[in-house]
């Protein structure tokens, strides 16, 4: 196998809130993982769990507390700028992600120019052909927007352009489609899908609470609780078989009503509480399967199958005592 | 069943030189204690319907035609201090960015004791006795009475907008989009959270969201929009084995279903038409896959197919062979 795109080790963000209650907040916690050529790997969790945080590090927006970033086995690119370049962002709301001044030509020009060096008129040319990969076509009919005068979706298609502009190796796709209306969600995602299928990307980390379009668009699912990693796997067999209860809960969570109308009974999240315990499994708390080692005992990710792995100390010990 | 809320061909316009006609000739009926979903894309009139209804319309916006009867009450011309009166103990709303309409700078039991001074005589300790129940109902610790609305999550904040506007057991409940910021966990929650109230306290509610699969499995009835107007409304049950308007069909085909990985799902091509001046032809049609001459050349009723109310030339057919056959 050919060697990953992206290989972080033990990335771990903690910050340090000012202010009176001022104990440190690990928002990441030693989460490792790659992204191989051709891949998109989803990651999956509530607000606060800390995907956010991983897409910034790996952009560079955020540095790293502790753990190691590889693109193409090169350590940490240090210039920032370089690293800008090589691994770009799509935001979640694309009516914040664009200067509402600028007029698309513009936007996408930046990029071109900075990055790639290419000439204005150049940079005009290259911005009609990537209107066009992001289907806004005729190009000519945007590039003298401004964002005010596209809808919401053209706009994502517009940031996901500028993202492109850059020629970048990754693209970190941070919930791309949650701002937009149902009835374009599905095209966004098959853009983004396509972008993969026609190498325009080596890579894409897809950040979502939603299960559901996570299964759209990615080859391995990787949910994410309160900065910890709690499964990872391929995704039809991790959705086929969730084994950590957290996992469960966000697939109940989605909307079914054929499940409903069967009246099957599902799990009901019982309210986060506001911290994370020092000691244990940071779901612990919520966990309706929590014996007496969850609290003392930080569960590591082990692998239950070829495609699987999961950090539960229950969810484990039911698949050696089933073997 | 009493009927709660009795709304006759509301129309509703942005503007008075060259308005858009927002919402037209829109009826709906309410029962009580039942959850009707009223679901469409963006500018599709829902909200502006939900507004309407509580009258809560603010200019340009403007009801220029209909009758809204809520609980024997003409809403349409009811005064300004009757209308404050009912507000709240007949009707309370619930909007997307409910965690926010919280005022910052009063605790969460300040803003109950607001609404039950406004419109009760009951005392101080009755007052918070009340309070708690409601939060309980919400699972939420009474000790959030204390707190302020900077101190909670968005997913609590959205809770307790819905404790809010439950306190004084109005009949109907409007929410529009209340879970729409949330995470798929706490929208969850707050989904259960009205599963149950609604066992615990009687109330319609009128639950406006883009979000179909959602409305399904929420209501008991459901009532589709486009472009302004009513395209089909019939029961939650068997909108799910049998969606009729290519709308929503679309709406449905939309998103992935849950229980099929292969299933295919795709976006809606095309965007909804500018409501400034309304052509005599179904406004669907220029999406629609099963448009015909006739689609583009008449304006299709809204027509009571007994199993559906429908707007469609097309399938309005399909309809009569499927009640022909008993299906």
């Amino acid at each position: 196998m050919s060697e990953p795109v992206l290989k972080v080790e033990g990335l771990t963000k903690v910050f340090h809130p000012r202010g009176r209650r001022s104990t440190p907040l690990v928002a990441v916690r030693q989460v490792s993982f790659n992204l191989d050529e051709g891949e998109v790997v989803a990651l999956v969790g509530e607000s606060g769990s800390g995907k956010t945080t991983i897409g910034r590090m790996l952009t560079g927006i955020e540095t790293p507390t502790e753990g190691s970033i590889h693109l193409r086995s090169e350590p940490g690119v240090r210039n920032p700028k370089t690293r800008m370049q090589r691994v770009q962002m799509v935001f979640q709301d694309p009516y914040a992600a664009l200067n509402p001044f600028n007029r698309v030509s513009y936007s996408l020009s930046r990029p071109l120019i900075n990055y790639q060096k290419l000439s204005p008129a150049d940079a005009l040319a290259r911005a009609r052909t990537i209107l066009s990969t992001v289907q806004l076509t005729p190009p000519d009919d945007y590039l003298e927007k401004r964002p005010h005068q596209l809808s919401g979706g053209q706009r994502q298609r517009i940031v996901i352009a500028r993202a492109l502009a850059a020629s970048p190796e990754i693209v970190i796709a941070d919930e791309p489609v949650s701002m937009l209306d149902v009835s374009i969600r599905a095209d966004v995602l098959s853009l983004l899908r396509d972008l993969l299928v026609q190498q325009q990307v080596s890579a894409m980390l897809y950040i979502t609470h939603d299960l559901l379009s996570a299964r759209l668009l990615a080859r391995r699912i990787m949910v994410l609780y309160r900065g910890h990693v709690v499964e990872i796997g391929e995704t039809e067999a991790l959705l086929a078989h969730p084994q950590h209860p957290y996992t469960q809960l966000l697939w109940s969570a989605i909307p079914n009503p054929r499940r409903a109308a069967r009246g099957e009974q599902i799990m009901v999240p019982t309210a986060s509480t506001g911290e994370v315990p020092l000691h244990g499994c940071p779901f612990q708390p919520r966990c309706p399967l929590a014996i007496d080692r969850c609290r003392h005992e930080v569960p590591e990710l082990v692998a239950i199958s070829e495609q699987q792995q999961v950090a539960c100390h229950v969810a484990v010990d039911g698949k050696s005592a089933a073997s | 069943m009493s009927v709660i809320v009795q709304a006759e061909n509301v129309s509703v316009d942005y503007g008075r030189k060259n308005p858009v006609h927002a919402v037209r000739n829109v009826s709906l009926t309410i029962e009580e204690n039942q959850f009707v979903g009223l679901v469409g894309e963006s500018g599709c009139g829902k909200s502006t319907l939900g507004f309407a209804l509580a009258r809560l319309e603010r200019p340009p916006a403007q009801i220029i035609s209909g009758t809204i009867q809520i609980v024997g009450q003409d809403w349409r011309t009811l005064a300004a201090e009757p209308l404050r009166r009912a507000r709240w103990t007949e009707v309370s709303v619930v909007l997307q960015s409910g965690m926010n309409a919280l005022n910052p700078i009063m605790t969460i039991g300040a803003q109950f004791k607001d609404v039950m001074e406004q419109h009760t005589r009951m005392s101080p300790a009755e007052i918070v006795a009340r309070a708690e129940t409601m939060l309980e109902m919400v699972q939420i610790q009474p000790e959030v009475l204390g707190r302020y609305p900077h101190e909670l999550s968005g997913g609590m904040k959205q809770r307790i907008a819905i404790a809010l506007a439950l306190v004084l057991q109005p009949k109907l409940v409007i929410m529009d989009e209340p879970t729409t910021a949330l995470d798929m966990v706490v929208q969850r929650q707050i989904v259960e959270n009205l599963k149950e109230l609604r066992r615990q306290q009687a109330f319609s509610m009128l639950f406006i969201s883009h979000d179909l699969g959602l409305v399904l499995e929420l209501a008991d009835q459901v009532v589709v929009m486009y472009a302004g107007e009513v395209v089909e409304r019939q029961s939650a049950t068997s909108m799910l084995d049998h969606p009729w308007h290519p709308y929503t069909r679309a709406l449905m085909h939309s998103l992935p279903d849950p229980e099929n990985p292969k299933g295919s799902y795709e976006g809606i091509p095309g965007t909804p038409p500018d409501l400034h001046h309304i052509p005599t032809a179904c406004l669907y049609a220029p999406r629609c896959p099963l448009a015909t001459d006739v689609c583009r050349a008449q304006t299709p009723p809204l027509e009571d197919l007994k199993v559906v109310d429908l707007r469609c030339f097309v399938t309005r057919e399909e309809v009569g062979v499927h009640v022909g056959t008993g299906a």
